[in-house]
């Protein structure tokens, strides 16, 4: 009347499905596939899968086939599973730009050895560098033409507090709009928050605004990277971050650092720093092409020592969670989402196709429109090749302009050499303008570009704590897992850009 | 308590069969039932109205004395115990039965509609044994059935042998429900092997604000799954179901049944439900029920409980860890570790829930599953013990990682 | 060591295809100077450091180790390419099903 199990069993000749392999640093071999699942086997049981041979009564068997690594020749494809599966980690596709940059000002009152923008300062007849509010009214425009119900608007300059007008009639706008045009709206600030008062804290409480700010690590390390006069940028920051606090709540405030080459050697006191102030989140990032940066020795460190500098980093901040202080790395937590959860992580720098011009675009405060933050920093560098065109364009006519096209050339990591056979990929993402600023064009050269090799020591990192790490550690990065994001999910943006 | 639901009665008049809302006076006058509907309860009315209300046109009456009653209706005689048919209960009454059935019993978890015997899979585990019979009659009596239930009635299961064989029947008997108990939770318990896009659809057509499909899911590969409900192609039959229903914006539960078979690669089901449908509102990991075709299944199935608790925890962290809703079914606390308690639920239909000597005194009792009434030594964990006080919330939920 | 500050790898065209000789190459272009030359039957690949100092003879044995994984990689994108375009296509088509995922 009953059937054993073996009756179920089935053929034990198989079929590959799709995938990667990686040939780890540990010896083992990291096999992934386009749907983001992964499995480690060693050299022999590789050699056996890849070649067919693998019997049912190999332990990997059934997990190879359960995350879609084989499919039996008896048994139908998955394919249901596997698009299913790929539309949800694709899913930004279908939302167009959903993160619209407004530079309201290039005005500042630092002179930041690695920031692009120019040294202005805060008098008011600086106020040509702000954005005029018929350019802000034109993006308004832009930004609801985008499809994307779930809209991001970031508020960057120089100094965006500088313009604060112009800041408070684009929220006010689009709060108004927000019903009728049925998008919700996320505002974010990235401001060194020197500039905060009461009106503008009960106005950022009052449409609840999210504020982002740059904190390098320890007092002399900050301010040795963000020249005031006063020299005091550190302590005005954290008055400014206490004060939002007070106002907004305590997690109203996420921080990134800028690493250079001061820090490389301080990771501890970086994080010390952090946890001093009541932060939970960190994002390392490291300097950029861009701007003074590429003419400063400052940021002279090579891809070897960041690496370094960023495992020890980690390593310590594990460590800080397991004694009980829960904080993540913000980067790691992104990576480490798209590792183990189907979901699209949302993040526009790390995505293939790229999120450039596909799904950030950037109003600068003289009206030209750019595909990221990072193509309008090459812009005040004197290369607009990634300019979209101007505000009063066509939102069509942006969505098409040369610049779309040269991007799209390089955005589809799936199809550039290396990229497209590396394990990482679906965890990965494609910078053309990157790309074009390190390498000179927009598919670049995998084996000597600096942020490849970054990204994969990273992932070799995080890979080997998930397969080796004690449980304590993977609690750990589970938790930055699947915590809800800081309530602003700290960026590669602001004053400098990431690498 | 557990009533029996099949009870020895006598009938007189009775000829063709009938579905009762079971009425006292209260309960006639407070909610309107239809007398030709309805089965008065004589006994349960005060002796001063008994007159009164012998003078409605009632389809039946049940009494203790049944041999001096003067009336059209079919005379029932009542049951023992007496409380076993109460004031909106429903009953079947077939004619040529020394029983009657009672198909709704108001204030007990558990409720179902029985929809048919026939199932298209046949568990190693199947608590309800299939047959293969024409009871496409089901249909009709489920339909009757529901115009009686308790329009606040929490929660139905819709039930078999496997519902989805009555094809547009089942919408049928969920479109009524839409209409008469909206505010009812209504489960259908499905294989999911038979969910054709049409199927799919139309029940979310209905829209009924409580409708949800609990669909068992055995392992992470077609040979667990299709060995336990003892059919080749069924795993891939269910998944293909699994995304039919989501597609058509159905809530979904998956069930998966805790035995031998299923344990060795629990977390792996878990790691997979998470990844490929990830739209599952809740898992429920369930203890057996050792009835039906379990029984001659005890080799291939049995395995104490307390001795896969690695394993449920495992998989309860992982989907727990990964912000999906997971619960435990049918298991008593004294065999599962304290971490896990705040999962457990006391799901087991009141009609055959019972305790145990060993009970006796547990501080956990007020809180805990139980038994089911089919367990016999051959079933039972070793690990049944009372539990003395605890300090503290009873309510440990296992701590999310920090 | 090799006395030559260059590597000469000589591979049977027969038992490797160009592709996957290019593709080893290419993984090695960041760190080092490589050429590839066709002689009669064979491929030459030429090695060069950037920097002047000898090739670690070893990387001779890494070389060989990067084409059989180049090789293989092929391979499986050939006997798995209609599977990963299907799967694909399905996932931007209108045809399949549209689950609402949990948004986490």
């Amino acid at each position: 009347m009953f059937s054993e199990p073996t009756h179920f069993t089935g053929s034990s000749s198989y079929r590959l499905l799709p995938f990667r392999f990686r040939r780890s640093p540990s010896g083992n071999i990291l096999l992934t596939n386009d749907v983001g699942e992964h499995i480690w086997l060693d050299n022999n049981t590789f050699s056996t899968f890849a070649n067919k041979r693998l019997p049912l009564s190999d332990s990997a068997f059934w997990d190879l086939e359960s995350r879609h690594f084989l499919s039996r020749d008896d048994e139908p494809i998955p394919y249901d599973a596997l698009s299913i599966q790929y539309r949800t980690r694709k899913a930004f596709l279908f939302d167009g730009p959903a993160l619209h940059i407004f530079v309201v000002t290039l005005r500042c009152n630092h002179s930041c050895k690695y920031c692009q923008v120019s040294r202005r300062v805060e008098d008011e007849q600086a106020s040509s560098f702000d954005m005029t509010i018929e350019h802000a009214n034109h993006a308004i425009s832009h930004v609801l033409s985008a499809p994307a119900q779930a809209i991001t608007v970031e508020f960057q300059g120089g100094e965006p507090l500088l313009a604060f007008p112009v800041i408070k009639h684009v929220i006010e706008r689009l709060s108004r709009l927000a019903q009728e045009s049925r998008k919700r709206f996320k505002f974010v600030i990235t401001s060194v928050l020197h500039h905060l008062d009461d009106e503008k804290l009960d106005f950022l409480k009052q449409h609840e605004v999210e504020l982002s700010t740059s904190l390098d690590g320890p007092a002399v390390l900050h301010n040795r990277n963000r020249p005031l006069p006063g020299r005091d940028s550190y302590k005005r920051t954290m008055a400014g971050v206490e004060a939002a606090r007070r106002v907004l709540g305590q997690n109203a405030v996420a921080a990134l650092t800028t690493i250079t080459k001061e820090s490389i050697e301080a990771p501890e006191q970086i994080i010390d720093t952090y946890r001093e102030h009541g932060f939970h989140s960190i994002f390392l990032r490291p300097l950029s092409p861009y701007g003074f940066a590429a003419k400063s020795l400052r940021s002279d460190y090579t891809p070897v020592q960041f690496n370094a500098f960023y495992r020890r980093a980690v390593d310590y901040l594990i460590q800080l969670n397991i004694a009980g202080y829960p904080m993540d790395e913000a980067y790691a937590a992104l990576l480490l989402r798209s590792i183990e959860t189907p979901f699209a992580h949302g993040h526009v720098d790390l995505r293939s196709p790229a999120g450039a011009g596909f799904g950030v675009w950037a109003y600068n405060y003289n009206g030209k429109v750019y595909a990221s933050d990072e193509s309008r920093m090459l812009a005040e560098m004197g290369d607009d090749t990634f300019c979209l065109g101007q505000v009063t364009d066509s939102y069509e006519t942006l969505l098409h302009s040369p610049a779309m096209e040269l991007i799209a050339a390089g955005a589809v990591a799936e199809s550039i050499p290396v990229c497209s056979d590396c394990a990482f990929l679906p965890y990965c993402g494609s910078d053309p303008i990157d790309s074009y600023r390190r390498q000179g064009d927009v598919i670049g050269h995998r084996p000597s570009s600096a942020f490849c090799e970054r990204q994969m020591s990273i992932l070799d990192y995080l890979f080997e704590k998930l397969r080796a790490g004690d449980a304590q550690t993977r609690a750990v990065l589970n938790s930055w897992t699947t915590r809800r994001a800081p309530k602003i999910e700290a960026r590669a943006h602001g004053i400098a850009s990431s690498t | 308590m557990a009533l029996p639901l099949v009870l020895k009665t006598e009938a007189i008049g009775l000829t063709k069969p009938l579905t009762l809302k079971a009425v006292d006076a209260d309960e006639f006058i407070r909610n309107g039932w239809p007398p030709n509907r309805c089965m008065l309860l004589l006994d349960q009315v005060q002796a001063s109205h008994r007159a009164a209300l012998m003078g409605i046109d009632w389809a039946a009456v049940m009494a203790e004395d049944i041999s001096s009653l003067q009336t059209s209706a079919v005379i029932f005689k009542s049951p023992a115990p007496r409380e076993a048919v109460s004031p909106g209960d429903v009953v079947e009454a077939t004619p040529g039965r020394q029983t009657i059935r009672v198909l709704y019993r108001r204030g007990e978890r558990g409720n179902v509609l029985f929809v048919t015997e026939r199932c298209n899979s046949f568990c190693l585990m199947c608590s309800q044994p299939p047959r293969q019979v024409a009871d496409d009659w089901r249909v009709t009596q489920n339909l009757d059935l529901i115009e009686l239930i308790d329009h606040d009635e929490a929660s139905l299961a819709i039930t078999g042998g496997e519902p989805t064989l009555l094809g547009d029947g089942l919408v049928r008997i969920i479109a009524r429900c839409a209409e008469l108990l909206p505010q009812t939770d209504l489960q259908i318990l499905s294989n999911g092997r038979k969910i054709s896009v049409d199927l799919s659809r139309a029940t979310a057509e209905v829209k009924h604000p409580k409708l949800q499909w609990n669909i068992p899911l055995y392992g992470d590969v077609a040979p667990i799954h299709d060995y336990v409900v003892q059919s080749k192609g069924a795993f891939h039959e269910t998944i293909s179901g699994l995304y039919r229903l989501a597609e058509a914006g159905n809530r979904i539960e998956i069930r998966v049944v805790l035995h031998k078979a299923t344990i060795p690669r629990l977390q792996s089901l878990a790691r997979y439900i998470y990844r490929n449908l990830s739209f599952v509102q809740h898992v429920a990991l369930m203890g057996l029920e050792p009835i039906g075709l379990a029984r001659a299944n005890r080799e291939a199935l049995w395995i104490d409980p307390v001795d896969y608790q690695d394993e449920l925890q495992g998989a309860v962290d992982y989907l727990e860890g990964k912000g999906m809703r997971v619960s435990i079914y049918n298991l008593p606390r004294c065999v599962l570790r304290p971490l896990l308690w705040g999962y457990a639920q006391q799901s087991i239909s009141d009609w055959k829930n019972i305790f145990v000597p060993e009970c006796e005194g547990c501080s956990q009792k007020g809180l805990c599953a139980g038994f089911f009434a089919s367990t016999d030594k051959k079933w039972t964990s070793r690990g049944i013990r009372p539990i003395g006080p605890m300090g503290g919330s009873d309510e440990i939920r296992s701590p999310a990682p920090v | 060591m090799s006395i030559d500050s260059s590597l000469l790898i000589e591979i049977d065209s027969a038992l490797w295809t160009l592709s996957a000789v290019q593709r080893a190459c290419h993984r090695y272009s960041g760190e080092y100077l490589v050429e590839l030359l066709k002689k009669g039957r064979n491929y030459e690949v030429i090695i060069r450091t950037k920097v002047g100092i000898s090739v670690p003879d070893s990387l001779r044995g890494e070389f060989s180790a990067t084409l059989i994984d180049e090789e293989l990689r092929e391979r499986v994108t050939s006997e798995t390419r209609e599977i990963r375009e299907r799967l694909i296509a399905q996932a931007f088509s209108g045809a399949i099903p549209r689950t609402r995922p949990r948004i986490d």
